[in-house]
């Protein structure tokens, strides 16, 4: 126990050497923002702040002076069109306290944009909610403990961007792990809808997504959900003008239903009508170990028929014989696919699962590439399978070393398009370095062997790596290309 | 508990007794658990709180003991007589104050206090100079402290 005289009490700065349990509730009296001001006082009241959340759970925002309606100065009043509302309310496995907001929020007819997160229960639902003029909503793991989201999202008739985050909550108190991410969004007039739900471990959850004008789609999630009578995804109209689809999906590490691919193949069925798709099969980094796969083969085999529209492929995934099985058939349903982004798919031994040929597939890129006998073997056989190539681009892996070996083999390689060997202003082949791994090469001695011309030709490329963008027209490649030197013959 | 230990006596740390009822003392959830546990007799030595700042918790304990237990004072009115409780006393005895209702765990008087402290204080110099708090910042620390929390600062 303390034995401290407290006679000394109010001499210099004896409020300091207060333990931080006292000073959190001295500060949760004050106003929000004159709380956060504060830090500036001392060290010692630096972090106070942060900790005041912490440490008392009855803190709640409403004499906030940017909430507070009655105060003169109040934002929301102002006339706010920006509101970013962000504080991470859960600590350590502990059920978070509620931040009841103004009705202001709900009901408010400057707000443009509106952000709430993170991990932050909002408390009881508002009865009514009217955002005439919002058009985006971004929620980052916001929940009402009465109704879902759905009636904050319907408020906002104008919206036409909408991010949904959902990060699982750890519980260890008070059964507090039955907050779901939202399973039914409905929107007549969004046309941007991003949903990352990484929670993998509410199970049985599925999603119905109801947003006839959506154009572009980007869409992480893990495949939770067993029954095969509720669907996963699914919405009551046809995305018909959907362009654009980022697809992120896993199944769960916990384990593997048998019914991913009716899941999947639900989802595709949607979005036939796409130009742009990217596909990550093996997303949320080390969190997911299974690629979507039914009995070892991917999941569109059994899905869609064809893909109409679709004109820009990107393939990101892991080097697995499946997935190139995957990417053969996506070509060969794609009747105008121009675009082929390849990145992990270096290539596998055996070629006779790829069948890349009879396309009109125009622009090649592989990223990544390292050089070895499987990747090699698949560069080549794009090369001269693809008998409308215009452009092949390869960004050879920071990890290689002999970069201009591998440069000079490639370009080596026989090329079948007319295309590409006939017209000098179209680019035959561009294998991309870095600025700086350029001139590490050019000075780093014997092994480069750069001839002149070679070495010209490669700091050129250098200088096109600078400015060259994924969708842009490649002026200062074209210009290479015509000093480019003949390929050495090996 | 008989009769006879309906009172008690509260003894500071500069050895003043003070003799209240024991429905007054068990607001302090100290004093509580302290008679829960039966690990005193009926002299319950404080040793962090001085005669001073005992008398003027016990003034509180027992103003809101009375109110507890037969409502006749109007929520308002003991709203009014909290704030004049507060009104006049100067930093030192807040700050007394604060560490003694902490010390005692008497929840209300610590909102009181930190209350009170927080209305003396409303802009980043009253804090210094109010709570004697020397800013040991260098002017670009403070700088940077500034930027990071810029909703706080733009007035």
């Amino acid at each position: 126990m303390a034995t401290e005289r407290l006679s000394s009490c109010g001499s210099v700065d004896s409020i300091s050497s207060f333990p931080d349990e006292i000073l959190a509730p001295i500060l949760s009296s004050l106003p929000t923002k004159q709380a956060a001001s504060i830090s500036i006082l001392s060290k010692r009241w630096r972090n106070l702040f942060q900790l005041m959340n912490l440490l008392c759970a009855s803190f709640y925002f409403d004499d906030s002076v940017l909430l507070h309606p009655e105060r003169e100065d109040n934002a929301l009043e102002r006339g706010v069109s920006d509101l970013d509302l962000r504080v991470r309310m859960t600590y350590f496995n502990k059920k978070p306290p509620t931040l009841d907001l103004p009705e202001t929020i709900y009901i408010n007819n400057t707000l443009v944009k509106l952000t709430l997160g993170t991990e932050l229960c909002l408390g009881r639902a508002p009865y009514d909610v009217d955002l005439p003029l919002v058009k985006s909503l971004f929620l980052d793991t916001v929940w009402f403990t009465d109704f879902d989201l759905g009636e904050l999202i319907q408020g906002c008739p104008k919206l036409e961007e909408l991010c949904i985050h959902h990060e699982h909550i750890p519980d260890e108190e008070l059964g507090f792990d039955t907050i779901q991410p939202q399973e039914y969004i409905e929107h007549l007039n969004v046309k941007k809808v991003t949903i990352r739900y990484n929670d993998h471990f509410t199970f049985n959850r599925h999603l119905i997504l109801n947003a006839p004008r959506l154009i572009y789609l980007d869409y992480s999630d893990y495949l939770t959900c067993n029954d095969i009578n509720w669907g996963y995804f699914k919405s009551t109209s046809v995305f018909n003008d959907l362009l654009e689809a980022r697809l992120n999906i896993a199944s769960s590490p916990n384990g593997r239903f048998s019914n991913e691919h009716k899941i999947c193949s639900e989802l595709l069925n949607f979005i036939c009508n796409i130009c742009i798709i990217s596909l990550y099969l093996f997303p949320f980094s080390f969190l997911c170990s299974f690629p979507v796969l039914i009995n070892d083969r991917p999941f569109v085999v059994c899905g869609v028929d064809v893909l109409q529209n679709l004109a820009t492929l990107n393939f990101e995934s892991k080097n697995r014989k499946e997935y190139w099985e995957l990417l053969s058939i996506m070509i060969e349903k794609s009747p105008k696919l121009e675009t082929l982004v390849l990145k992990g798919l270096c290539g596998i031994g055996n070629l006779e699962v790829v069948n890349i040929g009879g396309n009109v597939v125009k622009v090649v890129e592989i990223q990544d590439y390292e050089g070895r006998l499987e990747e090699f073997n698949h560069v080549k056989c794009f090369l001269w399978e693809m008998e409308n190539l215009e452009k092949m681009s390869v960004k050879i892996s920071d990890k290689i070393e002999k970069k201009l070996q591998v440069t000079n083999v490639l370009l080596a390689l026989p090329k079948r398009s007319s295309k590409l060997n006939k017209r000098g202003d179209v680019l035959g082949l561009l294998v991309q370095l870095s600025p700086p791994l350029v001139a590490g090469l050019l000075s780093n001695g014997p092994r480069c062997q750069a001839r002149p011309i070679s070495a010209k030709a490669i700091v050129n490329w250098g200088q096109l790596g600078r400015s060259r963008s994924l969708t842009g027209p490649d002026r200062g490649a074209e210009r290479t290309t015509n000093s480019m030197p003949p390929p050495p013959v090996r | 508990m008989s009769k006879s230990e309906k009172k008690i006596v509260l003894k500071s740390l500069d050895n003043e007794a003070f003799e209240v009822e024991k429905a007054v003392a068990l607001q302090s959830q100290t004093i509580w658990v302290m008679c829960e546990d039966k690990c005193v007799g009926n002299e319950i030595p404080l040793e962090n709180v001085t005669g001073q700042i005992l008398a003027k918790v016990i003034d509180y304990c027992k103003k809101h003991a009375v109110v507890d237990g037969d409502g006749d004072e109007s929520s308002e009115e003991l709203k009014n007589w909290d704030t004049e409780f507060t009104k006049n006393m100067d930093q030192s005895t807040l700050f007394n104050m604060i560490l003694a209702a902490n010390y005692l765990n008497i929840k209300s008087l610590l909102n009181l206090t930190c209350q009170a402290v927080a209305d003396k204080t409303k802009t980043i110099d009253e804090f210094h100079t109010f709570l004697n708090i020397e800013n040991n910042f260098t002017p670009e620390e403070e700088a940077q402290i500034c930027q990071e929390n810029l909703w706080a600062f733009d007035d």
